[in-house]
This record gives C-alpha cells, structure tokens and sequence, in this order.
C-alpha cells in the first residue's frame, strides 16, 4: 500500500512533465490543467500520508522499489525511505509546489513559453521528491543534480536576458563547487563502507569512527572528512557563505520559480541532507561547530546586507539566505528537529512573500524598485494583507508561525549559555524587522508613485490571489498547529538523532506551546522586534535621513553591505577574470594547438582516409569476395601453425 | 508418441504452412492477404506453445534435438521478432503494392531452419538447418526481383554461401573422421580426452584444429564477421528494406547460439584455439564495420557496416570465454536485434516521394515534419553508441566489463576507443534528422502505434536493463 502511494507521488509529476514534453496541442489550457493535476496528485497523498504520521509517527518503512543494476560487486537499487521526516519534507514540497502552479497560470499567462515552464517546474517537483524519499547516496546523488538541472533551466528561462543566462551560468557554476564535494563526500563514503545505503552507514559508524584517511600523507579522521565534504554540497546548495553569491542573481528567473525553488524547496535541500544524516553529524565533533559558525553568521551578514538592497526579490533573496543561517545554527547545535521545523514553516511565508512580490511586480509593470513604488495598500488589499500575514511571520510576532520556529532556535542558545551566537541570532531577529518592514511601508505606504490605476475589480485573476489566501493561513497558523505534535510527542523521533535533547529542552524549557507563547512576551528577542517595527516606522515610514544624524558615517557601511563584503567583486571579476586568463591559456594552447589539431581534427583526417581505402575493398567482383574469403581462411590456419 | 510433442512448435509452423501453401492458390488476388494473417496465427500459436509448455519441453532427453529452456528462450524470442518483422514487411510491401503471399511463406521456412540451428545436437541437423534458412534468404533477397540490384545481391549472397557451406561441409566431415560420430555429446567426450598442452600436436589434434577452423569461418561467414564480411554491404543494399530487416536480425540470433554451443558443447577443450580465432575476427570486424561505416551515404549500406562492427562486439563477448562474456554477448545480441528490429522498421516506414528510403540525406529535416519519429529515431541511434539510460549502454558496458574482468585491459580500452568512432555515423543520422533542411518529399506511408509502444518498452528496459541481464544470465546457465 505505502509502496504504491509513494510511487504515486514521486511519478506523478514526472509523467506530468513528460505529458507536456509530448503535447501536441499548444493551448495553455490543456498545459495548466496536466501540470497541475499531476501535482495535485501527489499534494493529496503527501497531506494524506502527514496526516496519518501525525496520528503515529513511527513507522519507518525502507523498501527496495527496483533493482536498477548490477556491476560486479556494487548493486544499485532504487530505494525508498519512508519516515516522519521524508513525509513532512514531501508535504512541503508538494504544497508548495502545487500552489505556486496554480499561480504560475496567471503569472505566465502571457508568456510565450508557458508550456516550457510547466515541463521544468513539474520535473523539479520529481526531482526533489527524488531526494526526499531516497534511501541511498546515489539515488541522492541523482536528484540532487536533476534539481540543480532544472533550477539552471528555469533561472535561464527568459534566455534571451542575458543577465538571466549571466545568472543560471553562476548559479550552476557554484553548485557545481558544492556538487564537487558532495560527490567526493559520497565516494569517500562507499570507499570506506562498500555501500552506498544509508542505513548500512549508520551502522558502521562505530566502526568508521576509528578509520583514517590519508591524502597525499595527511591523516583524516574519517567522519569528520565526510561531514565537511557533504556539507559543503549543502552549503552551496543551501546558499550558506562563502557559497552563497548565486542565489540573489537566480532572481532573474520567474517570481513563482523564486517562491519555489529559491526559497521553499530546492534551497533547503542542503538543510534536508544533513537532517537526513544526523547520525553522521553527531559524531563529526568540529565539523559541528563549523556549520554552527557559518550558520550564524549567515543568518546575520546576509540580514544586513538585505538592508541596503531596493530590489523587492532581491531583499527576499538575502532574507531567505539569512533564514537558512538560522536553520543551519540549529543543525550546528544538533537541534536537527528545530531546523526542519524552521524549513517547514519558512516554507509557507516565504512562499508567500514571494508570490506577494510577484502580484505587485506584476501590477507595477514589471517594475521591481521599491523606491519606485508606494500606496498600493488600497489597490491591491489580498495582496496587502498576504504580505502582512507573510512579513509578521517573518518578522517572529508572537502566534505567527515564524514565531514558534525562530524563537525555538534561538532560545537554545539563550538555554545551552552560547551567549556569542545568540546575541548574533538576537540582532539577526531586529534586521530582519527592518527589511521586512522596509518593503511594507515603501510599496504598500506613501504616495503612489507609478501612478497605477485603481479599478473596482479584483486586483488580479483568481488563480493569482487564491494561492495568496491558501498560502497565508499555513503561514500564520502551521506554527502553533503542529507545534506540540511535532515536538512534543518526538514526532521526529525515528529520522532524527537528536531524540534526547530536543525532549530535555522541550521540558526544562518550553513545557508547552502556550507556556512558550506566553514567555515569549518578556523575551529579548520579542523587545528587540518591537524596538525594530518603530525605527523602522521611524526611517521608512517618517523618513527620518539617517545620514543626517550619523553624519556621513554610514556610508562606509553602506559601501560594504552594497559590495556584499566583496563578494560581488569576487564573484563577478576577479574570479572570472583570472579563470578566463588560465582558460584562454588552457585553450590556446593545450585545446586548439595540441588537442584539436593533433588529436582529435589529426585522427578524424586519418581514419576518414583509412576509411576511403578499406571502401576500395569492396570492388563488388564476386571473385575478389571469393578471393578475400579463401585468403581469410588461409591466414587463420597459417596463425596456428606459425608457418 | 510422447517424442513428437517435444517438437510441437515446429509441427504447428509446418502444418500451418502446408495448410496456407494449399489454400493460397485458391485465394483470388484480394484475399491473399489472408495468408498473412495466417502465418501471423502461426507464429503466435507457436509462441504460445513454447511458453506453456516451457517446462515439459525441458523434460527431452534427445542426443539428436535437445529442447533445453536455453533453446526455448531463443525460439521464443525469433519467433515473436520474426512476429513484428513481418507486421513491418506487410504494411510496407502492401503499400508499394509488391504484396505477394509467398513473402510469409519462405519467411515461416527460415524460421524452422533457425529452429533446428538452435535445437539441434547434431552435426548433420545443423547443416540442414543452416541451408534451410539461407535458401530461404536467398529467395528473400531475389524477392524484388524488378530491381537489378536485387537479383546481383540474391546471386552474390548465394555463390559466397555456397562457398561457406563448403567449409562447413568440409570440418563436419574432418570431425567426422577423427571421431567417428556427429553427436555433440560424442565429439566433445572423444575431445575432452586427448592433449592438447604438448607443443607437439599429434595428427588428430591438427585435424580438429582444421576442423574447427573451417566450422568457425563458415559461421563467421553466416554471422557477417571481418573479413568474411563481404557480402553484407551489397545484400542490404540491394534487398527491400524489409529484407535487410529480416536479414540482420534473427538469423544472427541464431548463428550466435550455434557458435555459443559449438564452442561451448563441442570444442570447449580447445579454448586456446577458438579464443585466438574468435580475437582476430572480432577485432577486424570492430574496425571494419566501424571505419567504413564513416564514408557511407546509403542508410542500409550504413546499418551494414554498423552490424559488422555490432557483431565484432559480440565476438569480443565470447572470446572471454567465462561466463560473464556469454552473458554479456547474449544481452549484446538481443539488444542489438531489438534495436534493430526498431531502426529498420521505423525506415520501412517513411517514404521518400513515391520510393523507400535509401540515403541518409532523405532524412533530412524529418524533425520538422515528424518529431516525433525524429525522436524515436535519434533514441536509436543513441543506443547504439551507447549513451546511458538506454539499453545500448548497458549492453556495451557489460562487454567491456566482461574484459576488465578476464583482464583483457587493452581490449576493452581498444572497444571504447572503437564505440567513440562509432559514434559519428550515427550522430551524423540525427545531425542530418535534426539540423538540416526539410526535404519535402519525406512522408510517413502510416502512423504506426506499434512503433511507438514498442520503442516506450525498449527504453523502460532500458531503465530496468536487470531483467534482461536476468534473462540471458538464465538462459546460458542453462545451456
């Protein structure tokens, strides 16, 4: 039964694609409705399946779905994991997923590539349930690229920007650096275990504990060689510093693509593998600190630099790296349970925020400055209040949903005395007030600068405004509804290594989700969010000039953030100034002049004039085959007896 | 009484065929498609006996005709390929208006002589089993008998054959004389008994060294392997393209089996010896078919040259010697035979204004006209370089495998080194489909169904290529 239904939902959309791949017909009608039913499919069962594993959380179901190949001694199969945790991650994605192409319909209605879209956003949704529901490093392996496959297409779909083909290039050149270590992480570990399960690794923790691995005369403990390896593929993938300069530029793609896979699903990918791996992680020591540093401090620059930024998407793009910090500093501090909460309900309001930011660029024309824009507050009230909804929880407001999960992540720094990391959380916490604010008060406040007109209708089509509403109450609510069931009653219990401490905390620290709500009142986080929501009513809706009061002093600051610390520097000149250097080096000399000319042009003349003479054999005189055969026949026997 | 039923599939294809011999003679011009549907019954009825009596034909314990689920497996898989082919031949001669009944009826013929290749244990049988069928295919191979070139192929294929056949004759007759029987069974017990380490070879021994040469070439020849390869080219070229169909297919299957069983049952002993044989004529045919390959223009003289470098690749299979390369060669084989069956059929098709397809450049631009052909097409040709997740793919690899495995290193980077080559004629077909101009007379003479189904079967097996692995693992452990 749970064999079927899973292959339900991990093919649906795979068929869906390769429907659409196939389609005669160019209406979008057709497209919109196969795109979205293949989806929808697989949203039914995955809520379905939630459900279920709310009531009880335990079954863990591992099962071989086929045998794709032997090769000697590795055989691959095509496995699948059911668990509390593969559940929860495949109701996201396909939630997410389906409402945001209930979107897309009235989003891309205009485009000329409607159809393409669909096939690359129904084959994402297979690739990252491919992910999910892997029960190997392989098949992990496979979808881990597929989805950097499709995010590459669909960041590039406008390709005739080039800016937009300037992005997908970056955007894949970095995850192939992530990629490099995953793949390495993954070889390391089928070198030093002979299997690629998860479960066989498990296992043989204990005995991988005490192996080394020596490269070029250095020693490596082994664990804490594959930790770092794989985390740097979930660091590119989950755009964690140094790795994390491609996902502002993937903004190019659109807005939906943003929602879905820059923010809700493809992103956290890198969060969702070391989730998986928790075992791993617990025993990788300094490893653990490394993701814990890089987490925070994630969470606060990339907050900071959001600041400086007046593109709507951009702003969001650096929010939703900074919210990935905060994920990655629970899994530092092996809260594993915390960060997938944080995944789960970022999910929804970062969905969300998106799809708000897609409405108004819409309705601006296309226009994505923020500075440009004002008063749609009346104008478009759904998007209005979504956005609110969306921000509030962004923002951490008590009985919202990013409340119960940021709050989570950082009182454990409050609670295990890492006051360094948690002050840094703290401020994290009033920078992203600022943002989020910044966009409310400038779009939707103030004068309507674009001059757009208000008419009595909808502000947009239903299928753009239904996903708004369907997406604003989990964004609002799944953060208290699943709090004491997925926490409390160690919903992650059987996915999770994390079982002992997070059920300490939960009942030294929290006790229940009112007691948490209540207490959360007179926290620091909860002052600092207030003071954050007046200064910034005070700087974006007042328009108090800051520089005025510092005295130019800011501006140094400024230059820094607007640089992004160098990195766009970095990113975009010098690296690919010196890598073009070597290249064109490489390229002269080795490509054209040795491999091309000698090699590859040299050997395609000779065989082609071999090829002309060995023609000649074949004259079509019946004698000359006869001859050739008795010939043959000669040569054979002279071989054996070495006339 | 009980020994007849062990033969029950070939007792239906020759009574239907006697039947249909009859009764076709008495059909006016119009209903003579009746007879085809009739070989068609034949052939599913006989399908359908070999499945439901799999085990029961294991029970035979005949020297003479032994009807293993080795043998089993394989008429099974001729005869439901023999099935599409002529789905494929029908449709295309009834649309060129070129229908003629007895088309099916030599088809059935060739069919029973491939049967008795595979099932026979005996020398003797085994000739006539191998005349039977390329009687059959020299009157194929005539069929178009309008077209000069038909007639020059039919009489080329038959001379050189003649010829083969006298070699085969020649190293029956040479084991004949040194052991004294044609049993399978009795020649390789009289074989397992002598020496052949001595670097002295005693007299016997250099008979059955000759004797297994001669039997080895005429195979080769009747496999279509460098340098006995000649005739391929101008036999595809000058049949229909159904023909060529019929030709590079299923009597390949069965050529493969005979030479897995003569060497396996037979000349086991003499590995030393057949190894060297089955090396030089797999690595000649590798580079012929593949180098040649390059220049051609016309699409079946292509096709030819890719089954000689195809066959090189079977060869280089069974020249391991383990267990591992027979199975590799036999995965090799059916894929090879399927694609085919695909490729050709796919042809048989479209039509370039009023005639068959014959160049390459008569597909150009079939993208623009049909994608979906175009898509199939280029499938096939991806599979036959060997481009993962197709079923070509892994078939090459277990070759290669294969060789790692007896540590035949260089072989296996010579066969790598061999596919990239390869993999330019076929590029160029889906350049030529892709890329460039539409020719306008390009059209499809019908939509095909089973085309599409059967090429959506190909690439799932192609995803889950264990079943066949599974399969040909099965069938040569029971050989």
């Amino acid at each position: 039964m749970m064999y079927f239904l899973i292959t339900i939902i991990i093919f649906s959309p795979l068929l869906g694609s390769l429907i659409l791949l196939f389609k005669n017909d160019k209406s979008n009608l057709s497209t919109a409705i196969i795109g979205n039913i293949s989806i929808g499919i697989s949203m039914i069962l995955s809520l379905f399946l939630l459900i279920s594993y709310l009531f009880d959380p335990t079954p863990i179901e591992n099962f071989t779905l086929f045998k794709w190949f032997s090769s000697n001694k590795f055989t691959f199969e095509f496995g699948l994991l059911v668990d509390s945790l593969s559940v929860v991650m495949s109701f996201i994605v396909t939630f997410v997923s389906f409402f945001i192409h209930i979107y897309s319909i009235g989003y891309m209605e205009k485009d000329l590539g409607f159809n393409r879209f669909f096939i690359y956003t129904n084959f994402f949704t297979f690739s990252m349930l491919l992910i999910v529901f892997s029960n190997n490093f392989l098949q992990l392996f496979v979808g881990w690229e597929l989805v950097g496959l499709s995010s590459y297409l669909l960041i590039g779909f406008w390709h005739e920007k080039i800016s937009a083909v300037n992005a997908n290039l970056k955007a894949f050149i970095v995850n192939r650096i992530g990629d490099i270590g995953l793949l390495l992480g993954v070889i390391l570990i089928f070198v030093s275990t002979k299997s690629l399960d998860y479960n066989n690794l498990f296992l043989s923790l204990s005995a991988l504990s005490e192996k080394n691995i020596t490269i070029l005369n250095y020693s490596f403990e082994a664990i804490p060689l594959i930790a770092l390896l794989l985390f740097i593929g979930a660091s590119a993938k989950s755009a964690q510093i140094p790795l994390h300069f491609w996902l502002p530029d993937s903004m190019e793609g659109p807005t939906p693509i943003s929602a879905l896979i820059h923010a809700a699903t493809m992103v956290t990918a890198g969060i969702f593998m070391i989730v998986r791996l928790s075992p791993l992680y617990n025993e990788s020591g300094y490893v653990l600190d490394l993701i814990l540093i890089i987490g925070t401090s994630t969470a606060f620059l990339m907050g900071l630099v959001a600041l400086v930024q007046n593109d709507i998407k951009r702003i969001i793009a650096y929010s939703t790296i900074s919210q990935l910090g905060y994920m990655t500093a629970a899994l530092g501090a092996s809260y594993y349970s915390f960060a997938i909460y944080h995944l789960l309900t970022h999910a929804f309001f970062k969905a969300l925020l998106f799809l708000c930011a897609g409405s108004i660029i819409l309705k601006c024309h296309h226009e994505q400055d923020i500075t440009k824009m004002g008063g749609l507050r009346k104008i478009m009230p759904y998007t209005f209040f979504a956005y609110l909804i969306a921000g509030i929880s962004l923002m951490g407001v008590p009985f919202t949903s990013g409340f119960y999960s940021k709050d989570l992540i950082i009182d454990i720094f409050k609670n295990n005395g890492n006051s360094f990391i948690y002050y840094f959380l703290i401020a994290g916490v009033f920078i992203t007030t600022l943002y989020t604010s910044k966009i409310f008060f400038k779009v939707f406040f103030g004068d309507n600068k674009l001059k757009i007109e208000d008419s009595t209708e909808l502000e947009h089509k239903d299928v753009i405004l239904m996903p708004l509403i369907a997406l604003a109450i989990p964004s609002m609510f799944i953060g208290l509804a699943l709090f004491d069931s997925m926490l409390f009653n160690n919903y992650f219990a059987g996915s999770t290594s994390d079982f002992n401490i997070t059920s300490n905390f939960y009942n030294n620290y929290i006790i229940s989700a009112f007691s948490f709500t209540v207490h959360a009142f007179t926290s620091l986080s909860f002052f600092v969010l207030v003071i954050g929501v007046i200064t910034s009513y005070l700087i974006y809706y007042k328009e108090i000039d800051l520089s005025k009061i510092f005295e130019g002093k800011l501006s140094l600051i400024k230059k820094i953030l607007e640089s992004e610390y160098g990195f766009i520097n970095l990113s975009n000149n010098y690296i690919p100034l010196y890598f073009k250097k070597i290249a064109n080096i490489l390229w002269i000399k080795s490509d054209v002049n040795i491999i091309d000319n000698l090699i590859v042009n040299g050997i395609a003349n000779q065989i082609k004039k071999i090829s002309t003479r060995i023609r000649l054999i074949q004259t079509g005189y019946i004698y000359h085959y006869a001859f050739t055969m008795i010939i043959g026949l000669m040569l054979f026997l002279l071989v054996f007896f070495n006339f | 009484m009980i020994n007849f039923l062990y033969i029950i599939p070939e007792i239906i294809i020759m009574t239907v065929l006697s039947f249909v011999i009859v009764l076709d003679s008495f059909f006016s011009k119009n209903n003579k498609k009746i007879s085809y549907y009739f070989v068609q019954l034949s052939l599913f009825l006989c399908s359908y006996y070999i499945i439901d009596n799999f085990n029961f034909l294991n029970k035979n314990t005949s020297n003479l005709y032994n009807t293993s689920i080795f043998s089993n497996i394989f008429k099974l898989f001729i005869t439901l390929s023999l099935a599409l082919i002529l789905h494929y031949t029908y449709k295309f001669l009834q649309y060129f208006k070129k229908y003629e009944s007895e088309y099916f009826m030599i088809a059935l013929f060739a069919l029973i002589g491939m049967m008795i290749m595979v099932s026979s244990e005996h020398l003797l049988l085994l000739y006539l089993g191998i005349e039977l069928l390329s009687l059959s295919l020299y009157s194929l191979i005539s069929f178009n008998r309008d077209s000069i070139f038909s007639s020059e192929a039919a009489i080329k294929y038959y001379i050189l054959g003649a010829i083969a056949s006298g070699f085969l004759l020649f190293g029956i007759s040479l084991i004949y004389g040194l052991t004294g029987s044609l049993y399978y069974v009795e020649i390789s017990n009289q074989i397992s008994s002598l020496n052949f380490s001595s670097s002295e070879y005693t007299l016997h021994a250099v008979g059955l060294i000759f004797a297994l040469t001669f039997i080895l070439i005429s195979l080769a020849f009747k496999f279509g392997a460098a340098p006995f390869h000649m005739w391929i080219p101008d036999v595809y070229h000058g049949s229909l393209i159904t023909t060529t169909l019929l030709l590079s297919t299923v009597p390949k299957i069965a050529v493969f089996i005979i030479i897995i069983k003569i060497i396996n049952s037979i000349f086991s002993n003499l590995y030393i010896f057949w190894a060297d044989i089955l090396f030089i004529l797999s690595i000649l045919s590798i580079i012929v078919g593949n180098v040649t390959a390059i220049v051609q223009t016309n699409i079946k003289r292509m096709l030819a040259y890719s089954t000689i470098a195809n066959i090189g690749f079977i060869l280089l299979g069974i020249f391991t010697g383990s267990i591992e390369g027979y199975k590799a060669a036999m995965f090799y084989t059916i894929t090879y035979v399927l694609f085919t069956i695909a490729a050709f059929g796919l042809l048989s098709e479209l039509k370039n204004g009023e005639s068959p397809i014959e160049e390459i450049t008569n597909l150009s631009g079939l993208n623009k006209q049909y994608p979906i052909l175009a898509f199939i097409f280029m499938l096939l040709m991806l599979s036959f370089i060997g481009i993962p997740p197709l079923l070509g793919f892994h078939a090459k690899l277990f070759i290669i495998q294969s060789l790692i495995l007896t540590s035949n290193i260089f072989l296996s980077i010579f066969a790598v080194l061999m596919t990239v080559i390869g993999s330019y004629y076929y590029l160029r077909v889906i350049k030529v489909m892709y890329f460039d101009n539409l020719d306008n007379k390009l059209s499809c003479i019908s939509t095909s169904y089973i085309t599409y189904l059967y090429v959506f079967l190909l690439v799932l097996l192609g995803l889950f290529p264990d079943i066949l692995g599974q399969i040909s693992y099965y069938s040569i452990s029971n050989l």
